[in-house]
């Protein structure tokens, strides 16, 4: 944290990284490559008459050797340094690149961690910059040591292009630990994981595998096929039931197993910035977030982790392109407790002041009817034949009541609570999800209404901000424009920092 | 600090709804004519394969359906083309810039100085021809709040985006 530290000369000669990069980038490759190719792998493996003579260990071979080759001149091509207030990362042979991050463009600076990082103590290091070109920089390998030292370096660097008061940054409060994940607790999450993401994955590897199988090998189907027959000779009723039991336990393990993985041993801090995470079993990461840089929280819980009355936290950023799962500032499993920490350090005083709390038009319930089952159902009478029983026609007979169920839930559980420095809306059918927002983190607000809409004098309000979008859907058009009026002057009044 | 409290303040707000909106260059229809035109001219190589492959006698039906469903579209297009460029309009404020569109789907976007990160001029070929310019707003994050406001004379697009980036640098300058 102290600037002193840094002497004039820091950075301003071009740096290579750790050479464990060497390393990890011929992993990526190796894992890159994995990714594209496991379906002809696969066959080559379950086909054994392909593998004569010994041509493909030549192909491995020389793969290998290029690959090595690769990441060696990667490596030495690398360069990182520091020019007046940029971090220029400069790589490539034939087509040089050179990157340029102003420090005070920088959004957050991440650690990341895997088996062979660990292994070697060293982090890759990943910059975020909120461009609207969608940029992001990382450097592979860094000795950790040196990785905390540039973090602290452009921090500071950017604290002297936001402030010129640096006097208020230089009292440095610990670190003060809001949660650890305990076994129980982690437990608890896997338990309240989302299993059908499980379910979706298992369906497209199936369907990958059918489609490269069947393109390729005639003979394999043929042998899929007769298993399936067999099963059908068996019993088929006891043959479903195995296969479902089988696959719920399936999904259960794959989740539980992804859960501890990822967050194994998750510690969640207030630090004197922000906040901060580390978490992972195998692959450890790091991340922080510093507070003036949150745009939006959000907190979810769904059923099964309402028993245990645990959320999910997302502290969402300003980020070059939409935030993936995999990089989203993420908490699961907090209590509420805890959840009112954050709240309170984003939003003083937010639960002691009164929202004003509406709800959106019974409307909405129609359009998704319409949307959701009515459309999709019309197929239904002209291709299948749905008026005999059978296992398709119950479900799209079901299928509508479901929707028509699942779209009043959807509007009697959506609400938006307003008061003078904030929103905070709630929506979900069976889970929920909390947004807060502070009116000043807006960047831009629009309201769009369909022709449909517009007779009826609704419209949905969207509210812009750097780390995503917030959609109020069927609003009074007359609320709607004194809220946005409202959120304007809030923003245009506005004089703090908002990223 | 209630919501209440902020009743009255808000009917004295600067409303957007009362602002007047520029409408866009006159030329810029002939621009959207000829987009739409070179789409739809594209777009036709579908129906005209289909009326040269198809032999199956119980597909014939498909060498009527899509030409016409070409044509519906077409038309449709141009139609929306035609009615949607009167409601294209920008507005500048003091704090902010507004610009409005659509027809099906109508939508009013402002984006407060304050919070624009750069803003750019481009110029697409037919628009070249016409002489007109796009000026492209941009705010942080995603793309999702970045504005682009088509149809502009190169002056009106240069005047534009001088007042804006303008009125971005005071308000950072009175930060600092």
């Amino acid at each position: 944290m102290n600037q002193m530290k840094f002497n004039a000369g820091f950075l301003q000669k071009p740096e290579r990284q750790s050479p464990v990069a060497i390393l990890l980038i011929l992993f990526r490759f190796a894992i890159t490559i994995l990714k594209q190719a496991w379906p002809v792998l696969l066959i080559l493996f379950l086909r054994p008459s392909s593998f004569k003579g010994d041509s493909w260990t030549i192909w491995v071979a020389g793969f290998g050797a290029l690959s090595t080759i690769a990441s060696i001149i990667a490596y030495f091509k690398f360069y990182y340094f520091v020019e007046e207030d940029e971090l220029i990362i400069e790589k490539g042979l034939f087509q040089k690149t050179r990157l340029n991050i102003p420090f005070d463009r920088i959004q957050t600076i991440n650690f990341r961690q895997n088996p062979i990082h660990r292994f070697f103590n060293v982090v890759s290091l990943e910059i975020d910059t909120a461009g609207s070109k969608g940029k992001e920089f990382s450097i592979t390998a860094l000795e950790k040591d040196k990785a905390e030292a540039i973090r602290t370096f452009l921090i500071s660097q950017k604290v002297d292009s936001d402030t010129d008061d640096p006097e208020v940054n230089t009292t440095v409060i610990p670190d003060k630990k809001l949660l650890h994940l305990s076994t129980i607790d982690l437990i608890k999450v896997g338990v309240g994981q989302n299993h059908l993401r499980g379910l979706g994955i298992i369906i497209g590897g199936v369907f990958a595998m059918l489609e490269v199988i069947e393109s390729s090998e005639k003979g394999m189907m043929k042998r899929i096929q007769s298993i399936f027959h067999e099963g059908q000779e068996l019993n088929q009723p006891l043959f479903i039931f195995y296969a479902t039991v089988a696959l719920i336990l399936f999904l259960l393990i794959s989740s539980f197993f992804m859960t501890f993985l990822k967050y194994y041993n998750l510690q969640f801090l207030r630090t004197s910035k922000g906040f901060k995470v580390i978490a992972g079993l195998l692959s450890r990461r790091e991340q922080s977030a510093n507070m003036e840089k949150i745009q939006m929280i959000r907190w979810t819980t769904n059923p099964l982790k309402k028993i245990f009355s645990m959320y999910d936290l997302r502290l969402l950023q300003a980020s070059s392109s939409r935030v993936s799962r995999k990089q989203a500032f993420y908490i699961p499993g907090i209590y509420n407790h805890q959840l009112s920490a954050v709240r309170e350090a984003y939003f003083p005083q937010e639960q002691l002041i009164d929202f004003e709390s509406h709800g959106i038009s019974k409307r909405i319930i129609f359009k998704r009817i319409l949307l959701f089952a009515i459309i999709p159902m019309i197929p239904g009478f002209f291709f299948f034949n749905v008026y005999n029983s059978g296992f398709i026609a119950f479900v799209w007979w079901l299928w509508l009541p479901f929707i028509i169920w699942t779209s009043i839930l959807y509007q009697r559980n959506w609400r938006y609570h307003i008061s003078a420095e904030g929103i905070r809306t709630t929506k979900g059918i069976f889970g929920r999800s909390h947004t807060l927002l502070k009116w000043y983190k807006i960047q831009g607000v629009q309201k769009q209404q369909s022709i449909f809409q517009a007779r009826r004098g609704f419209t949905d309000l969207q509210f812009f901000t750097a780390a995503g979008t917030i959609t109020i859907p069927y609003f009074e058009e007359e609320k709607a424009h004194a809220l946005m009026d409202f959120a304007l002057y809030k923003v245009e009044s506005a004089r703090e920092a908002w990223m | 600090m209630i919501f209440e409290n902020n009743q009255i303040q808000i009917d004295q707000l600067p409303q957007v709804e009362t602002v007047d909106y520029y409408l866009l260059d006159a030329s810029y229809l002939r621009v959207s004519y000829i987009g739409n035109a070179i789409f739809f001219a594209f777009l036709l190589i579908g129906p005209l394969v289909s009326i040269v492959i198809i032999d199956d006698q119980n597909l014939a039906f498909l060498k009527i359906l899509l030409p016409s469903l070409w044509f519906i579209l077409m038309l449709f297009s141009f139609w929306v083309t035609s009615k949607g460029f009167k409601l294209k309009g920008y507005a500048l404020r003091e704090k902010d810039i507004l610009y409005r569109q659509g027809i099906l789907f109508r939508s009013t976007t402002a984006i407060p100085f304050n919070r624009v990160q750069h803003c750019e001029i481009k110029e697409g070929p037919i628009e070249r021809f016409f002489g007109l310019k796009t000026l492209e707003v941009y705010t942080a994050g995603g793309q999702s709040s970045d504005l682009s406001i088509p149809g502009l004379r190169g002056e009106a697009a240069q005047q534009l985006k001088t007042f804006i980036v303008k009125n971005t640098s005071e308000d950072e300058s009175d930060e600092v």
